[in-house]
Formats: C-alpha cells, sequence, structure tokens
C-alpha cells in the first residue's frame, strides 16, 4: 500500500478554467502562490493510513467521490439552513458563507469599532491586501501538507478579523458556514484572525449542512495572537449526514497571548478537526476543550498539537467522546516541549463513552519532551455506562433511556461548563439534546 | 401486599437463593437476619430487578400482579424502593436535579403534575431537615464524597421523597457510628405507615431497637430457616448464627 491516495478530482483537472474567477485573481503574488501550491498537492497527492499522522482517518472515500467547486450562483440557496439552525445570538456581528460563497444579504456587521476589521477575504484582499499577504504566504510555505496546499491552490471566500493594538471588541463575532449543495461539491475557506497586541476578540464558527447534502468542506484558519491579546474561537460542527469535514487550524501565540478554543464536532459523515497552536512566546496560554458526538458508521477524528518552544507556557487540553452505533472515533494529542521551553505546564486529557459494541475510539497521547524542567501530563480513558448507576437511577423510576441520558450529559458536562455560561453553552445543550433524542443503541 | 414463594436465584452461575417463601402484608415490618453470604443482598436486588440476579424458580407477587414481569423502573414506579447498601456515586448529576427526575418520573407515572424547580425545593426542604441533610448535599454530586453516614441518610431522603409502599432496606446500618444509625432509625420510623411496608435487611440486631420489627427471619444458605417474633433477634444475637445454621457465624 502507497502512502498515497491519488484522487482525480473534476474541479483540481479545471484549475486553469477556474481559476479566474477565485478571490483575488489577478494578483500576480497570489496566482503564483496558488499554482504552487497546487502543484505541491499534484505532488504529495491525498495521505494514505500509512503515513503516521492518518493511521485512523481513511481518506479513500473522499478520493472516489467526483467533486467539483460551487459555483457562485449556488450561495444564495441558504437561507432556509439559517433559519434552521437556531445558531448564534441576535447581538452578533455575522458573516454568512453559503456553499462557501460570501453572502451580504444574510451577513450582519454592526459598527465596527475603530480598528477593527471583519470582512471576507475577496473585499481584504482588495483593500487590505498587504495586512493579509504575509499571513497567507506564511502559511503556505510553511509545510508540506496536501489539504492545505489544496486549499491555498482553490482558497476561496472565508473570513479576515483583524484587531488592532490594545482594541477589545466585545461584541462576539459569528461565523456561518452554511452547505447545501445538490452535488458533489468542494467547499475551500480560508480565514484568518489577527489580534494585535492586548487586544480581545470573540468568535463562534458554526459550520452546518442540511439533510444528506454531499460535500467537502475543507476549511484552513489561520490565528495570529500578539502579546498579551486573547482570543475566544468556538466552533461548531454539524456538517451534513453524508458531508466531509476536513478542518485545520493553525495559531501562533505570542508573549502572554491567550488562545482558548473550544471545538463541538457532531455531523458530517467524516470530520478531522486539526488544531495546531504554537507558543512562541514566553507566558503563553492555550486552552483547548471539546467534545465529540458520533452514531452509525460517522468517523470523528481530533486531532491537536501543542507545541512549546519558549518558557513558562501553559496548555490545557479536554476532550470528551460519546460515541454510539459503529462509529469510529480518533483523538491524537501532541504536546511537544523544545529544550528553551522551560517551566511549560501542559496537560491533557481525553476520555470517551462507548455506547455499544460496536463503536470503537482510537487515541493516541504523545508527549515529546526536551527540556527538564516542565509539569507535563496526559490521560486517556475509553469506558461503558455504568451498570450499577444505571441500575441505581432506574430503582428510582428513570427509565433506562432516560438513566443513560442523565449519565451521558454528566459525563461530558465538564466539558460544557467550561465555556461560560450564556448563548452559547444553552446552544451546546441543544445540541447534546438533539444528539441524545436521535435515540440511542439498547445494548 | 408481597408474597414470595419457592424463590430461587441465581448470580454468576451460582445458586443463591434456594427456596424463599415469604409473605408481607400491608403495614408490616419485616426483618430479614443471616450471616455473610447468606443471599440477603441477592434476595434485595431480585425484589428491586438487577440485571444478572436470575430468578430460576419461584415467584414474587406485588398487589397481587407478577413482579418479575416488570422492569426495573416499573417497579419503583409501582412502589418498590431500595435503599442501597453501598449507594451508588453519580459523578457530574447534581443530588437536587437527580431527586427530581426521579420524583417526576413517579409523579407522572400516577398521573400528577410534575414538580417544578420551585415548587420541588419547597417539597424537598419539609423532608431534609429531619434527615440532617444540608443544602450543599444536595448541590453536590450523588453521593459523590459523601460520607458513609451521609450516603445514608441520603438514601432514607430518597424514601421519603419516593413515598413507597414496599421498601426495602439493605443493611442499612453497615458503616454507620450509633448517632448516625439513630438519625437514619428516627427517618425511617417516621416512615412507617399502614398502608407502607418494609423489609430490613441487617446482619446485626441492633438496628432493631431502633427500628423495632414485626418478624424477624433468619436467611441462611439462601433460604429461612427460622421466623418468629421481635425476640427472635435478641436470641440470635445471644446464640449466634451458628446454632440455626448448622455453621460458625461469619
Amino acid at each position: 500500500m502507497s502512502r498515497q491516495i491519488i484522487a482525480e478530482f473534476p474541479f483540481v483537472e479545471r484549475f486553469d478554467e477556474l481559476s479566474a474567477e477565485f478571490p483575488g485573481a489577478g494578483l500576480d503574488w497570489l496566482d503564483t502562490m496558488r499554482r504552487t501550491s497546487l502543484d505541491r498537492f499534484n505532488r504529495l497527492a491525498l495521505p494514505s493510513t500509512r503515513v503516521e499522522a492518518w493511521k485512523y482517518t481513511n481518506l479513500r472515500e473522499l478520493a472516489k467521490t467526483p467533486f467539483e467547486m460551487a459555483e457562485a450562483s449556488s450561495g444564495s440557496a441558504s437561507l432556509d439552513l439559517s433559519e434552521q439552525a437556531a445558531m448564534g445570538s441576535e447581538s452578533a456581528h455575522r458573516l454568512v458563507f453559503a456553499n462557501g460563497i460570501y453572502n451580504a444579504s444574510l451577513s450582519r456587521l454592526e459598527t465596527l469599532p475603530d480598528g477593527v476589521i471583519i470582512t471576507n477575504l475577496e473585499d481584504a484582499l482588495t483593500t487590505h491586501g498587504s495586512l493579509v499577504r504575509p499571513h497567507l504566504e506564511r502559511l503556505s510555505s510553511l509545510e508540506e501538507d496536501a489539504l492545505l496546499a489544496l486549499n491555498t491552490a482553490f482558497m476561496m471566500n472565508g473570513y479576515v478579523v483583524i484587531v488592532e493594538e490594545g482594541i477589545e471588541v466585545g461584541t462576539p463575532i459569528e461565523l456561518l458556514f452554511l452547505s447545501d449543495p445538490s452535488s458533489p461539491t468542494s467547499i475551500h475557506p480560508r480565514n484568518l484572525i489577527v489580534a494585535g497586541a492586548e487586544s480581545n476578540a470573540k468568535l463562534t464558527e458554526w459550520h452546518v449542512g442540511s439533510g444528506d447534502s454531499d460535500y467537502w468542506s475543507n476549511p484552513v484558519t489561520e490565528v495570529v495572537v500578539g502579546p498579551e491579546a486573547a482570543v475566544s474561537h468556538r466552533k461548531v460542527q454539524r456538517e451534513s449526514a453524508s458531508a466531509f469535514h476536513l478542518a485545520q487550524t493553525r495559531v501562533s501565540l505570542a508573549g502572554n497571548a491567550t488562545y482558548t478554543g473550544f471545538l463541538m464536532s457532531a455531523g458530517a459523515r467524516l470530520s478531522r478537526c486539526e488544531v495546531e497552536a504554537r507558543l512562541e512566546g514566553d507566558g503563553a496560554n492555550c486552552e483547548l476543550d471539546g467534545i465529540y458526538l458520533a452514531r452509525d458508521h460517522q468517523h470523528s477524528d481530533i486531532t491537536t498539537r501543542i507545541a512549546h518552544t519558549e518558557p513558562g507556557g501553559n496548555s490545557r487540553q479536554v476532550f470528551k467522546g460519546v460515541l454510539d452505533g459503529h462509529s469510529h472515533g480518533v483523538f491524537q494529542g501532541q504536546v511537544s516541549v523544545s529544550p528553551d521551553a522551560q517551566r511549560t505546564d501542559g496537560h491533557q486529557l481525553n476520555k470517551t463513552l462507548l455506547l455499544s459494541e460496536g463503536a470503537e475510539i482510537d487515541t493516541k497521547p504523545e508527549l515529546e519532551i526536551c527540556a527538564d524542567d516542565v509539569k507535563c501530563s496526559h490521560g486517556a480513558t475509553a469506558g461503558q455506562l455504568d451498570e450499577l448507576e444505571l441500575f441505581y437511577l432506574r430503582s428510582r423510576g428513570l427509565d433506562a433511556e432516560e438513566a443513560r441520558q442523565v449519565l451521558i450529559r454528566a459525563f461530558i458536562a465538564e466539558v460544557v461548563e467550561s465555556v461560560e455560561e450564556g448563548d452559547f453553552q444553552d446552544q451546546l445543550n441543544t445540541i447534546i439534546d438533539d444528539w441524545l433524542s436521535n435515540g440511542l443503541s439498547t445494548s | 401486599m408481597l408474597e414470595i414463594k419457592n424463590l430461587h436465584a441465581r448470580v454468576d452461575d451460582r445458586d443463591v437463593l434456594n427456596g424463599i417463601d415469604l409473605s408481607i402484608s400491608a403495614g408490616e415490618v419485616h426483618a430479614i437476619m443471616g450471616p455473610n453470604g447468606s443471599g440477603k443482598s441477592t434476595l434485595a436486588y431480585v425484589l428491586a430487578g438487577r440485571d444478572g440476579y436470575e430468578v430460576t424458580e419461584g415467584s414474587i407477587h406485588y398487589q397481587g400482579n407478577d413482579l418479575l414481569d416488570l422492569a426495573i423502573e416499573e417497579r419503583a414506579r409501582e412502589g418498590i424502593f431500595l435503599a442501597f447498601q453501598y449507594p451508588v456515586e453519580i459523578p457530574g448529576v447534581a443530588g437536587t436535579t437527580f431527586l427530581r427526575t426521579a420524583v417526576n418520573s413517579l409523579r407522572k407515572h400516577r398521573g400528577e403534575k410534575e414538580f417544578d424547580a420551585m415548587q420541588f425545593v419547597k417539597y424537598v426542604r419539609e423532608k431534609q431537615s429531619e434527615l440532617n441533610i444540608t443544602d450543599d448535599m444536595l448541590r453536590r454530586p450523588v453521593n459523590v464524597g459523601f460520607s458513609g453516614g451521609e450516603k445514608k441518610r441520603n438514601e432514607i431522603l430518597q424514601m421519603a421523597l419516593l413515598e413507597p409502599k414496599f421498601a426495602v432496606l439493605d443493611e442499612t446500618d453497615s458503616g454507620l457510628d450509633i448517632d448516625a444509625l439513630k438519625t437514619v432509625a428516627d427517618g425511617v420510623n417516621t416512615l412507617r405507615d399502614p398502608n407502607r411496608s418494609m423489609l430490613v435487611i441487617t446482619h446485626y440486631q441492633r438496628l432493631l431497637d431502633y427500628i423495632v420489627p414485626d418478624f424477624v427471619h433468619v436467611l441462611a444458605h439462601g433460604r429461612i430457616v427460622k421466623s418468629g417474633g421481635k425476640e427472635l433477634a435478641l436470641e440470635l444475637e445471644k446464640e449466634g448464627y451458628g446454632a440455626l445454621t448448622g455453621t460458625q457465624a461469619a
């Protein structure tokens, strides 16, 4: 078996034709970058399970699907979706992307304070090109990653949030990615968050699909957190039951910067949410928490890489999953501590509840510590609902289903409560209730 | 109210109950005493319906119906209550939430209106002070970090809230000092009622000084080997189980 999966995606073969319509088409530096990335993708191809980082997540089904690219006209079809999904709050700034295409009429930008840019990538390339370019170029040249290269070659729209030094964006920012294409479509959003020194911003991404829509969402998000700045970045993945969701978030943190990431992964046929955080300044803080829920034949992969390269950094991760049916969960958590990163404090916890015989979890914590004065820990458990706890609850009158739901909620409560009380926590509880009410295995 | 006939039960491929006959009428308190391993707790679990406790022969009728046909929660809703020997800790579930869910599932079953959070607090408040249960205990996750006495008091609180018709108290005295024992016994005595029967399972006679039974049965090798009035407990205390069971007391 090869380390590559060769796919012949129609949209990749139509690059020349499609590229005229891409955001920023005609900008030399960008055209070159796209072309270079396309070559790189064609050279690398999709990783097979022979590649260690992809050992547990197989892209073969993805590679067989004849994906096209979204047409500009398909960006209008998603009004129903945004209503159904009941996402977000009334008062937030909101950017909406329908099938990857920016939808101005569904978006809503309240008056922005000076020093805050919230816009879509296409507009940002025109009006703030010099701010955006170095970030796109840096990430794109960084490494040999097929999916990142593909995203760069085909990057469509996406959001750009830039907050200048010392500015606090009080109002939350919501980014909605709604998808309901009628034929297999690939979507490659490219997002950028830049928080200047001592600034503060809160963002929530929703990735939502309708019904059985067949699509592949391949978003790449770059997050740059400046000295003493704080970014809260939440994401909800509820893609359609036929969708593929392969997301990468690349975070870099300066001295005393704080990144608080939260992930709820409940949708898609196959998903991988990859978060890489590099703590590149003294005393940087990174907190990542998340929940994954999967049933039937869903595949849900959470992959995190935390790199401590400077002294005094803190990282905390708590991920909990509930797997039912024949679903397959993957948790890969890598924490690396460079020789210079003394006094690093890094902790990671992964717990999975398996509700059925057929459910499966592969969990792989990985610590690479090259400094001597550090506190690092990791833990991983997988288990079933406790028979005695179920008996106790039922002996008090709760039926079997209710008793299971109580214990499942209790299992993930810690992660839900890591989010501050308010709209988002309520929405998480609604998602969990929805998931539970869809019926659990009785075994 | 409860009619057990020739009950045989098996746990983990081992025969534990070997033909129990026991009849309990409304309002009566029966005590079951016996050495370790005699089948006391198995009887309690069989009555509550725990999985893995397989009835191989005999019958249990409760209020005229076949109890063994009912699921665990159906038994609870029909008024059967088991106070656990080892109350189960449930991390992540707040005590009040647990109690309210339990009480409401019974109220729903009886066709009564479910309590909202405010009504429930009021309902609990009346019962919790008698059992010396603080608000803090109810806020904490069910039984997590509770002392032995707190756990047992919490069981009796549940009994008071769920108002069962037939309660099984499985070694409710185990692990309690004398003060805690008195509190628990007082709680149980308050719940004695002409319409409520109880089966008190204990290893020691001590508990029966406080919860005075109408009848005492001695269980050995999964059978009732002797029955009598409350004086039988005292006799046992003096003679030990050995004389009755043909073995040395554990």
